[in-house]
């Protein structure tokens, strides 16, 4: 069946240079100097021309900004020409990237000249997904927006519009304000199927998130359980693991695979998957037996340790040797290591490793760290610095009576309202449980390919009066919404400024490199026309430069200091001091080794180990994972020329052994089945993966025929994922997903 | 004054920068890549290895591209970097069937490409954008004096912390 695909995406692919002769020369020369101009309607090149046209020759540019290819939000120099962005690298005053970019951030002239970018409002015209568009105006789509929104809330009330927004945009905090005007509890970022746990973890045992602040550089030890540091890559993190290699460090390295972070480890111990948390009690075990752990640090400011020192005596390294396949003398051994090793440390993970004890996994880890007092200290975990912005007061909002659908804090007391669990949205939709949700704004989030059991999502979909996506490019979500709304990418705007949290914080501001292409639209200005469409416009009474301004000014500058300078610095001294003097925000003031927020809450307040789930028979655990050219399910690095020329297609990998009893040879088609899914993907036969298990490459099966780098490439792994969660933080275990693999026929 | 490109197998992680950092400095086509990161897999399981190599032109000292170019399109710089002037080349393959490396490409318009070194960037001073971005000190690029002395003194520091 061939599908339609006019939303207007496609065309033909411009290089950067070709765009510099384009606006150069002007429309006429340049279309004849382009092939496949016949598949390119003109009118697509109105907007794409105009900027040049408009504004005389200037030379070249710099503009300091910040990344959005993934999370990390890193600084970037960007070099302009004639309108046109020429060529980009990093700041080198930003403290993660130090000058230097990963290959995302390298490719960005692939997202911004992209010509599958949506280029202007389209409002559906047939069945949900399946490729009917109108171009409308952005009046014509906002007013069919904002008449939805209005008839839902009039018919349900405000509470059955959802809102999902990428959780590392800095619109985090106006479209927050736009959720809280309109008088809905349900706001979810995509934190459910990535770190929640971890949060959770870290507010119960530390009193706050500690992001990633990992002082690798100046560690001597290291131990990363799945935490695939070069392949996730964060330019700073990147950059001080190296750098502690280099300087000899010696790293230890748990993943059922053999990552890149695990090729370049002293140690790579296949653990069995899902059973970390038996190797960390082990090593807890054999430190307090030894009485290895740091006595004075333990006294001072860690809350329950007697109650730790009793419950741990059961987990001896020989219990664990039998759970994670990992032999008892290797785990004294290392636990002994990294008692002895000053300083050591074992990093809490990000989404570790998605399973229903995932919470208690990360406070395992962090408890390790405490023992041997490495908190706040050179080559640390430490409590990342920030500093306060300033706000334009908001009308008081009114108030939300109704609860939120996915059972925070009901159910599941301790997770961030501000984030939720959005993986538990769709059975909610479903079930109009407790109520109906029939509005549902999207901004710039993939919930139907980041979230688990995609043909589930596209159920509930179905049942929406209102799908919007506000996005750059035609994602699998905004093929199935009823209005895109195209936003212009992160080198065509301004954006609210970014605090760079670290052991001496400081202040980054994305600013505007060249004028949005086509009909794209600020963000900000798309949520401040539906604000006054729907009756609250009174709470973005300002413009975008008000918002910067206002939250620059407690740190007594604006705007323009960063046309003159890369960064804002603050004088805090960046050196790790421990923790004397310092507040900790748990009940006890401590570090809760036993855990007085779980405890209330009726959780257990040591992290007890559950054992995972055992693959039934015949069939294989699925794990999955990244690689260092992409991110999660933002369509920006797979449908990017650049990347996806380098990685376009995930793998299954089977280890040599499994495949030969399976008669699976590398590099053929092979079905992967489990009761939520069916498809075909190429094997990977590989001595780099435990025989009990395979991999796939998340980011792959994009549902959307615009993506036409990337679409009808790859499997997705989130088809064969149920979605649930673990009962303390939240997270979809993930991990517990098991496939039948097996050849044609 | 000769340049050298330095690559540390140790300490590439095949996040793949370079290559994407080649790609838009010099805005390469699609399909075309001046620089590439293969991997070389090997053991078994469960010690097995992984082992990235980032390649581009050597810029080698006695070129034979250049040497077996028969229209005089490839030319060294005195600095040592191996260019090639599209007017000249003719697209016979010649350069590709002599390197040693199989570094030459073809474009779309059927002329020779390779690594230029960043020769612009070079003249204003700076490092190539592969070296630029390399995260973890894996690629340099310097006078071969000084290519020399990281290499030596890398090895060194091996030595030193090893037990």
């Amino acid at each position: 069946m061939e599908v339609r695909t006019n939303t207007g995406c496609g065309g033909a692919r411009v290089s950067r240079r070709t765009f510099t002769k384009l606006t150069a020369l002007g429309a006429a020369a340049a279309l004849s100097g382009i092939s496949n101009v016949g598949a390119y309607p003109m009118e697509h090149f109105d907007k794409l021309i105009e900027p040049a046209i408009a504004a005389p020759a200037e030379a070249e540019r710099i503009v300091y900004g910040i990344c959005e290819m993934c999370p990390f939000n890193c600084g970037i120099k960007v070099t302009c020409e004639e309108g046109v962005v020429k060529s980009i690298e990093g700041n080198p005053n930003e403290p993660h990237s130090k000058g230097k970019l990963c290959a995302r951030g390298n490719s960005a002239e692939q997202v911004i000249y992209n010509p599958n970018r949506v280029k202007y409002p389209l409002i559906r015209t047939g069945e949900r997904g399946a490729g009917g568009w109108k171009r409308a105006t952005w009046d014509e789509a906002l007013d069919y927006v904002a008449g939805k929104l209005n008839e839902i809330k009039g018919n349900y009330g405000p509470e059955s519009i959802a809102i999902i927004q990428f959780p590392t945009s800095r619109m985090v905090p106006l479209v927050g304000r736009f959720q809280k005007a309109l008088g809905t509890p349900n706001y979810f970022t995509s934190l459910g199927t990535c770190k929640i746990s971890r949060v959770v973890a870290d507010i119960a045992t530390l009193g706050g998130h500690i992001l990633n602040a990992v002082d690798f550089a100046n560690a001597k030890y290291i131990m990363l359980f799945g935490r695939n540091t070069f392949e996730t890559p964060a330019t700073g993190s990147v950059q001080a693991l190296s750098a502690a290699i280099t300087s000899g460090a010696k790293l230890v390295y748990l993943d059922p695979r053999y990552t890149v972070t695990a090729s370049k480890a002293d140690e790579w111990i296949p653990i069995k998957p899902g059973t970390d948390l038996a190797f960390v009690l082990a090593m807890m075990n054999v430190i307090i037996r030894e009485g290895l752990y740091d006595e004075e640090f333990i006294n001072t400011y860690t809350y329950g340790f007697e109650e730790l020192k009793e419950f741990i005596g059961e987990y001896t390294p020989e219990w664990a040797e039998g759970i994670t396949d990992v032999p008892a003398a290797q785990i004294e051994r290392i636990a002994i290591e990294f008692a002895t090793t000053k300083p050591a440390v074992a990093h809490p993970n990000w989404h570790p490793k998605g399973y229903e004890s995932e919470t208690q996994i990360s406070r395992g880890i962090l408890i390790l760290n405490a023992l041997v007092g490495n908190i706040n200290k050179p080559g640390g975990i430490f409590y990342p610095r920030g500093v306060g912005l300033g706000d334009i007061k908001p009308p008081a909002y009114p108030e939300i009576t109704a609860k939120r659908v996915d059972g925070v804090p009901g159910t599941y007391p301790l997770v961030p309202a501000s984030h939720g669990l959005w993986q538990l949205l769709p059975d909610a939709i479903i079930n109009e449980d407790p109520y109906p949700v029939k509005g549902l704004i999207v901004y710039r989030s993939n919930p139907l390919f980041g979230m688990p059991d995609r043909n589930r999502i596209i159920e509930a979909f179905k049942k929406l009066d209102l799908l919007v996506a506000i996005d750059i490019l035609p994602s699998d979500t905004a093929w199935y919404a009823d209005v895109i709304l195209p936003e212009c990418t992160y080198l065509e705007r301004d954006d609210p400024p970014m605090v760079i949290k670290g052991k001496s914080p400081k202040v980054a501001l994305r600013q505007q490199c060249v004028e949005p292409m086509y009909d794209s639209k600020h963000s900000f200005w798309i949520f401040k026309e539906l604000a006054q469409r729907i009756g609250i416009g009174n709470y973005f009474d300002f413009e975008l430069d008000d918002y910067i301004n206002a939250q620059l000014k407690p740190l007594g500058i604006d705007k323009d200091y960063f046309k003159e300078n890369s960064i804002w610095s603050s004088d805090i001294s960046p050196e790790l001091k421990g923790l004397e003097g310092m507040k900790i925000n748990t009940s006890t003031g401590k570090i809760e080794l036993y855990s007085k927020k779980l405890e209330a809450n009726g959780y257990d307040p040591l992290p007890t180990f559950v054992p995972p789930k055992e693959a039934p028979s015949g069939m294989f655990r699925l794990l999955h994972g990244h690689i260092a050219v992409h991110t999660h399910a933002n369509p920006a690095t797979f449908d990017n020329a650049y990347l996806n020329e380098i990685c376009s297609e995930n793998e299954l990998w089977i280890n040599t052994e499994t495949a030969m009893d399976l008669g699976i040879m590398n590099g053929e088609y092979v079905w992967v089945e489990n009761e939520l899914s069916r498809g075909k993907i190429k094997a990977k036969v590989t001595e780099q993966i435990r025989p009990d298990a395979v991999f796939m490459l998340h980011g792959f099966g994009h549902l959307s025929p615009d993506l036409t780098l990337t679409y009808g490439k790859g499997l997705n792994d989130n088809d064969f994922i149920k979605a649930g969660a673990d009962p303390i933080g939240g997270v979809c275990p993930m991990g517990e997903t098991f496939v039948r693999i097996y050849r044609e026929g | 004054m000769v340049y050298k490109f330095l690559f540390d197998v140790g300490r590439c992680i095949d996040c793949k920068a370079c290559e994407v950092a080649c790609k838009q400095q010099n805005d390469v086509e699609i399909g075309v890549r001046w620089r590439r990161v293969p991997e070389i897999e090997g053991g078994k399981y469960p010690n097995p290895s992984r082992t990235f190599l980032s390649l581009a032109c050597f810029h080698c000292s006695r070129p034979y591209c250049m040497a077996a170019c028969p229209t005089g399109a490839i030319y060294q710089r005195a600095d040592g970097i191996v260019l090639t002037d599209k007017d000249k080349c003719i697209g016979c393959g010649y350069c590709v069937m002599a390197c040693p490396f199989a570094v030459p490409e073809y474009g779309s318009d059927g002329l020779m490409q390779k690594c230029v070194a960043c020769y612009q960037r070079i003249d204003k001073g700076l490092d190539p954008a592969c070296v630029h971005t390399c995260l973890t000190g894996a690629l340099a690029f310097d006078t071969q004096e000084v290519i020399a002395k990281i290499k030596r003194e890398r090895v060194a520091e091996k030595v030193i912390i090893s037990p």
